[in-house]
Formats: structure tokens, sequence, C-alpha cells
């Protein structure tokens, strides 16, 4: 009995046991790792995507997926940067509010159109993208306001802020999703949708929902990013869509939906942060890097599925056995 | 079970790891013989934007060339055109304590802020082939790579050569508000109306680098202008558009000149098609990218702008040139 609730814990952890594995070989293998500039980095580092990556979490236990999260975070940006001279706060809420109608448009289409997530949000990325581009006219906006700097400062001289928001999403999404009636909808309609449709669940609201806040999450990520870089640029969330759905898997969220947790997402985003940034430290060319981590997504995704399998059999057996 | 599972699991990591890492040494080594090993070996990380550019590519071949010369390690990273990613790499560099860095930027602004917090390291960095502006030169040592002056200019002199002082031209310039763009338009304007004042700038539109807008802006421009004898491309690659466009309208008498020397635009010079460009060599511009930084280290003198040679290249010279992207 006991045995089995340890391999449990393991198999429900297991983005974070690599991510542990990795940090001690990490450590063991380029002397600089461990210093207090580089975990200081490394916690700057997997803030932006991490917010990021919570939003497309909650989209995929529902059974989603939502391209369009890399364009939200370079219009967020530029949104916020461009109108920095109307007053801060003026600046972060219409940023904010440029997620809230991209995940609106993209819950509006997949709900009530029923266009396929995939499709939906892959238009959206490129019609989004191509209004950025446009605006902007491929060039990056400088900011004005010093002041918005302090929005990716570090806080007692050794975390970053943008890490203690991300912590804090953190903790609220896995509550929400956890404790609150809404929440477990998402894990319900994820699982099953004609049953949750069944049992009473709004499943097109809930849906919807999913999606306004994934682009949300991707927009205040975007504003972080831009107060980092004093920029905004249009190609600041290239490649994220991509980036946060890996994470997202190695943290163990079934593609299939209705499974699946954000702090696995942390850990996920920790796990590729700390490739690039070990590679990047011991010299790694550029190529292998990306190789090296297509490989340990493969690597983790195979190893997760076995084990849940083995789970799935003895305690299938077990259960027969009471 | 599930502990031999998470062991094996580190131990595939592990091996990953050390097999990527020795690759790539030796990578590195296998052509440095035994000195490798020599301590006191001087590294120069490298950020570039992307080397998926055809010109980034072979500006690559030109660091790893002249750091083999000089016998210094190069760390290369290479930021996919992400901007966060590399002010990241930036920050992974300066841990790392190389001893200079070469920066290739994916966006000059984005990066600053990087660059000043780089500031308390004393590494030294050097921009590579895209220069940062004003805001970003306060934190920097050096910049090497083409001036977009020189090299309009240089196509000033082409035009005035194929025309032979006198006649109407158009003009086909990159993305607005980038760096070239506006050199290459300053630089060919004003070193025009110095050396062949009769040569008339008709009309100007926007190519952004890309050929087949080039074709339909060249269209345009001849609809409006048909009364022309020269064209200017603010690189080979709209150059070659235009004169597509001028071919299909039965126009090619009118003399066609660029700045690049691609593949593209040598084999135009080859056949006839194009007058003549100005060459911007990515290897070269690797080659002093890498001198500049070796000197830093050193502790020489050296001048902020290092610019490389722009020669030019016309039907008569045109067999000394191996395009190099």
């Amino acid at each position: 009995m006991n045995n089995t609730k340890v391999q449990k814990w393991l198999i429900d952890n297991v983005s974070f046991l690599i991510f542990l594995a990795l940090f001690l070989v990490s450590s063991a293998i380029a002397s600089e790792f461990a210093s207090f500039a580089n975990l200081n980095n490394l916690l700057m580092q997997v803030s932006v995507l991490g917010i990021v990556a919570i939003g497309q979490t909650i989209v995929m236990i529902a059974k989603g997926f939502d391209l369009s999260v890399g364009v939200v975070v370079s219009l967020a940006g530029i949104v916020t940067v461009y109108l920095q001279p109307y007053g801060l706060v003026v600046a972060i809420v219409a940023g904010i509010l440029v997620g809230v109608v991209v995940g609106m448009i993209n819950g509006f289409a997949i709900t009530k159109l029923n266009i396929n997530p995939l499709i939906a949000t892959l238009g959206s990325m490129t019609f989004v993208g191509g209004i950025t581009l446009g605006v902007t006219n491929q060039n990056p906006v400088s900011g004005t306001d010093m002041n918005f700097l302090m929005l990716s400062g570090n806080i007692l001289n050794w975390v970053p802020l943008p890490f203690l928001f991300l912590m804090g999403f953190l903790f609220l999404t896995d509550r929400f999703l956890k404790n609150y009636r809404l929440g477990r909808d998402i894990f319900a309609i994820g699982g099953n949708s004609d049953a949750a449709e069944y049992s009473g669940i709004k499943t097109d609201r809930v849906r919807f929902l999913s999606y306004v806040l994934c682009s949300t999450l991707a927009a205040i990520g975007g504003i972080l990013l831009a107060s980092l870089l004093n920029t905004g640029s249009p190609i600041a969330g290239n490649g994220m869509e991509l980036a946060t759905i890996a994470a997202v898997v190695l943290g163990g969220t079934k593609l299939t939906g209705g499974a699946g947790s954000v702090w696995g997402t942390f850990w996920g985003i920790s796990i590729l942060n700390i490739l690039s940034n070990l590679l990047d430290l011991t010299g790694v060319m550029s190529y292998y890097q990306t190789g090296l981590q297509g490989l340990v997504l493969i690597l983790v995704v195979i190893i997760t599925t076995i084990s849940a399998k083995r789970q799935k059999n003895k305690g299938g057996m077990l259960r027969t056995f009471q | 079970m599930k502990k031999m599972f998470s062991l094996v699991l580190v131990g595939v990591l592990l091996t990953m790891l050390i097999s990527g890492c020795s690759s790539s040494a030796t990578n590195q080594g296998s052509k440095n013989e035994p000195t490798e090993a020599a301590s006191g070996q001087k590294t120069i990380g490298v950020l570039i934007a992307g080397q998926n550019a055809p010109y980034l590519a072979s500006y690559v071949k030109g660091l790893q060339k002249e750091a083999e010369a000089q016998n210094v390690e190069l760390v290369i990273l290479d930021a996919e055109w992400k901007i966060d990613k590399q002010s990241f790499q930036m920050q992974n560099l300066i841990t790392k304590k190389v001893d200079a860095i070469v920066l290739n930027a994916v966006d000059a602004k984005a990066i600053v802020p990087a660059l000043v917090k780089a500031q308390s390291s004393n590494i030294p960095i050097i921009a590579g082939n895209v220069g940062l502006e004003e805001e970003g030169n306060k934190y920097i040592k050096a910049f090497t790579g083409a001036d977009s002056i020189t090299e309009g200019q240089g196509a000033a002199q082409l035009i005035k050569e194929a025309l032979h002082g006198k006649g109407n031209i158009v003009q086909i310039i990159g993305s607005p508000g980038m760096e070239p763009t506006i050199n290459r338009k300053k630089g060919f304007e004003e070193e025009l109306a110095k050396i062949a004042p009769d040569i008339q700038i008709v009309a100007s539109e926007v190519g952004g680098w890309d050929k087949a807008k080039s074709v339909t802006a060249m269209e345009n421009l001849l609809t409006a202008n048909p009364d022309i004898q020269g064209v200017y491309a603010h690189d080979d690659t709209m150059a070659v558009g235009a004169i597509q466009a001028l071919k299909e309208h039965k126009k090619d008498s009118i003399k066609v000149v660029g700045i690049g020397g691609s593949a593209a635009g040598i084999d135009a010079i080859k056949v006839g098609d194009m007058y003549g460009t100005n060459l911007q060599s990515p290897v070269q511009d690797g080659v002093e990218a890498i001198k500049v930084a070796v000197k830093l280290i050193n502790k020489e003198n050296i001048e902020f702008f290092n610019y490389i040679e722009i020669p030019k290249i016309t039907k008569e010279n045109v067999a000394n040139f191996t395009p190099e992207w």
C-alpha cells in the first residue's frame, strides 16, 4: 500500500524530479551554474514564459490549444510602451485589455462558431501578428517612463519581481483549478465534454473563459517582458506558443485534456530553461541546444506515458484484489 | 521500479550532456592541434541574431576563420531572432566570464537594458554587423561592420559611371526606419548631388529588402516615370526584383545598381542584367569583429568605428569575386 503511494508520488512529480536531477547535474558540470548571479538570472528567465505557460495549461486542461499567446505577448508589450505618456496605469490596463479582447475573439470563434481551437488560434495568431507588424512598421518602440522598468527589477536585490508575480499566479491558479467549481469544470470539460454538458456544466461558457484567462496571462507576461527590455517589439513573443506548449506537456498535462497542473508546467519551463542555461554556460552550439531540448521533451513524455500506464495496470490489479 | 526510472533518466541526461559538450569541444579543437588544452586561451562569446539568414551564416564562417587564426575559443549562441532569448544569452555569457562579447543584435533597442546590466562585469562588448545607435553605443567599446554611408556613396559613383553623369533615376529603398535604409539613402543622395548634379532622382519606393515587393515597386515606378535611365536599389535582392520587372516591360536598357554582392547579384552582373554592386563581404565582416575583439582583450588601442572595405563590382572585375551568401 505504502509502496504504491510512493510510486504515485513519483509519477505525479516526475517533472520536478527531472528538474532536481538536472539542477544537481548542472551544478556539478558548470562551476558558474550555482552562483548567486546565475540563480538570479534563472529566476528572471523563467518568469515571463512561466506566466504565459500558466494560461496555456488552463486551455490545454480543457482540451484546447492557444497558438496566439506569442503575438499577444508582443502586442500587449507594444501597447503598454506606446501608451506610457498617458500614465503607467492607463498603459498597463490597456495592455491587459489587449489580452482580454484577443481571448474573447478566440473564445467566440471556438465556442460559438465551432472552429477547431488549433485553426481558430492560428487565425488570430496571424491576424494579430499582421496588425502588430503593420502598426509598428516592424520597428520596436522604446519606453519613455523609467518607472516602468521597476516592474522587472529585483526585490531586496535578489528576487526579480516578475518571479514573485509568477509565484502568485501559480498559487492562485492552482487554488482556482482545484478548489473552485469553475476550475473543476475546466477539468471536467477536458476529460469528457459531452458528459460535462449532460451533468449541467455550461461548457461553452467555461471554455470561453479559459481562452480569456489564457490571453490575459499572456498579456501580463508581455507587459513584464516589455519592462525587462524597455521596448515593445513586434517580435518579442516569437515562438512562445510552441515553447509554452512544450513546457505544458513536459509538466505532465495530457494533450487529451482533463488532467494536468500548473506546478507541473512550472517545472517543465524550469527544465527547458535550466537546459539552455547550462548549454550556454558550457558553450554548446545553439543547433545542438534545440536538438537536445527536443530530445528531452520526447524522452520525458515517453517516460511519463510508460510509468502512468504501469501505475494504471497495477492500480487496477490492486483494486480487484481488495 | 520508479526509482530505477529516475536513475536511468539522470544517466541518459548526463550522457547526452557530456556527449553534447565534448562533441562541440572537438569541433572547436580539432583544427587547432594540441594547443586547445593550453590554459590562458581566451574565449570570445558571440551572440548571433539568427544563423538561418544566409548573410549571418557566412558571417559566422568569418568569425570562425579568424578565431582559428588567432587561436581564441568561440562560444556562439544563436538567438533564433528572439529578443528575450538574446538578452538572457547575454547574461549567460557574462556568468560564464568570457573575455569579450561580439553582439549581433536581433533588436538594437531591446538589447540596451541587457547592455546596461552588463556594465558591471567589465567584459568588453563589440557590436558586430548591426549598429546600436546612440543610446546603445554608450555601453559598448566598438562597432565592426560595413558603413552604410560608404555603401551609398559607392552606389552613387557606380550610377554616375553607368549613366555617364546625366539622366533620371529612381530609388528602391529598404524597410523605413532601419539604419542601413537611412544611411544608404543619405550617402547616395549626398554623393550624387556632389559628383553628378545632372542626375535627378525622380522618385523613390519602398522595396523592404524583399524581392516580390520590389517587383511591384519597380512596376509602379515605371508607370509613373517612363523616362528613366537608372535604378538604385538598397540591396541586391531588391535590385534583382527590379531587373525582373524591367525585363517584363522590355526596359532592360535601364541600368541597375545595388549593394551587397549576394549570389543573385553577382550572377546578374555576370550575365549583364545589372550594372554593378558594392560588395559587403560577410566573411570579412566576421573576421573584422574577431580582430577587434582580440585587440580589446589585449588592451590595445582601437577606434570605435571599424569599417570593412566596400569594393565595387562591375562586369570588368566580377570574375574575381565568388559569392559568399
